[in-house]
């Protein structure tokens, strides 16, 4: 997993290190399955792998996804191919590919690989969902909410349908409302994963938010509150009422014209 | 429109953040032709960072880069991944 002119990083061989882990679940997948070629992806990156008989891999560094900079940064590659290009080449040559069998041993026998058990008994335990609670950030004045906030223990005064398709945004946020009275102020809501993530994601931009607060309601949406929210992290943001797709065409005329 | 984007990250940069994840889904234009910045997951502060320079000035480069390359095909349908409010929806 280590290349001594290109290193990004290492991992423990015990343990549970996520990548480490990946590694080994498609190497073992390859074997069971005779398999000469594999490929691992992300949502962020690709790597391709290559086996030989006699337990060993070869992989090629990580590709990101897109031409990011961020992406660079923490270890990925930026390909000078697009990920079609490379998935349309390596779909090719694994099709032409015979099946490569594991053999051990002295005149080489196949490898045999038994099942695992049907229990789950080994299987982790995923953590507890987080309490309930939500703290609500100041506004600057000028900026102020006009609606009183909907009172933390009072939640029937925010309204959040995931399910209804206009409500979508993306795979983390969504439209909701507040309600206060017979009023009511539409906001996004962006939401993590707290079985899977920890909050730090989530406080992260909350700090950015904080720091850009002289800009809310001119160059950046206001902060509304954050907190944990039922099984997720969440951060609530003002929503901004966006032109339609004609309009923006026009506008985006404009831009490339 | 497109120096109102510029604009709004040059606001953001001034206050010694660096937005990082510069793509058109980030870039609202809003009903009242106002640009807005949004999605700072990625983002991060710059303070005493050495390379906060050329990041920034990366970072501006990229911006310009994203406003050139928003590209409309013949049928007037928006093919970057801004955000759009479906008219049906409402």
């Amino acid at each position: 997993m280590k290349d001594a002119t290109n290193e990004a990083g290492t991992a423990s061989q015990d343990g549970n290190h996520a990548g480490r882990l990946a590694v080994e679940q498609v190497y073992g997948y390859m074997v069971r399955n005779h398999k000469e070629l594999g490929i691992i992806t992300t949502f962020l990156g690709w790597v391709f792998l290559r086996r030989e008989n006699g337990g060993r891999l070869f992989m090629t560094r990580m590709f990101a996804c897109a031409n990011l900079p961020r992406l660079r940064r923490i270890g990925y590659s930026l390909p000078t191919f697009t990920i079609s290009m490379a998935l349309y080449f390596f779909s090719s040559i694994a099709e032409a590919t015979p099946d490569l069998y594991e053999t051990v041993g002295n005149p080489p026998q196949l490898a045999h690989f038994p099942m695992a058990g049907v229990t789950t008994a080994a299987a982790p335990w995923i953590q507890p969902p987080l309490p309930r609670e939500f703290h609500h950030e100041s506004l600057p004045e000028g900026y102020q909410y006009p609606l009183p906030y909907p009172d933390v223990q009072n939640w029937g005064a925010f309204l959040m349908e995931p399910w209804g398709k206009a409500d979508q945004l993306g795979p983390k946020t969504w439209v909701a409302s507040l309600h206060a009275g017979g009023a009511r102020k539409r906001v996004v809501v962006k939401l993590w994963d707290s079985w899977r993530m920890d909050p730090a994601n989530r406080d992260k931009e909350v700090e950015i938010y904080k720091r850009l607060e002289s800009l809310w309601g001119v160059d950046v949406p206001s902060l509304f509150a954050f907190g944990a929210f039922c099984f997720s992290h969440a951060l609530v943001v003002d929503y901004i009422d966006v032109l339609l797709l004609a309009y923006v065409a026009d506008v985006g005329s404009s831009l490339v014209g | 429109m497109e120096e109102k984007a510029v604009k709004a990250f040059d606001e953001i940069h001034a206050r010694g953040v660096l937005h990082d994840d510069v793509r058109p889904a980030n870039v609202l234009v809003g009903s009242d032709e106002r640009v807005w910045i949004i999605d700072f997951e990625y983002s991060h502060t710059l303070d005493g960072d050495e390379n906060s320079d050329k990041l920034l000035t990366a970072e501006k480069m990229a911006v310009r880069d994203m406003l050139t390359s928003i590209k409309l095909d013949d049928s007037r349908k928006h093919t970057g991944d801004l955000i759009l409010k479906d008219p049906e929806a409402e």
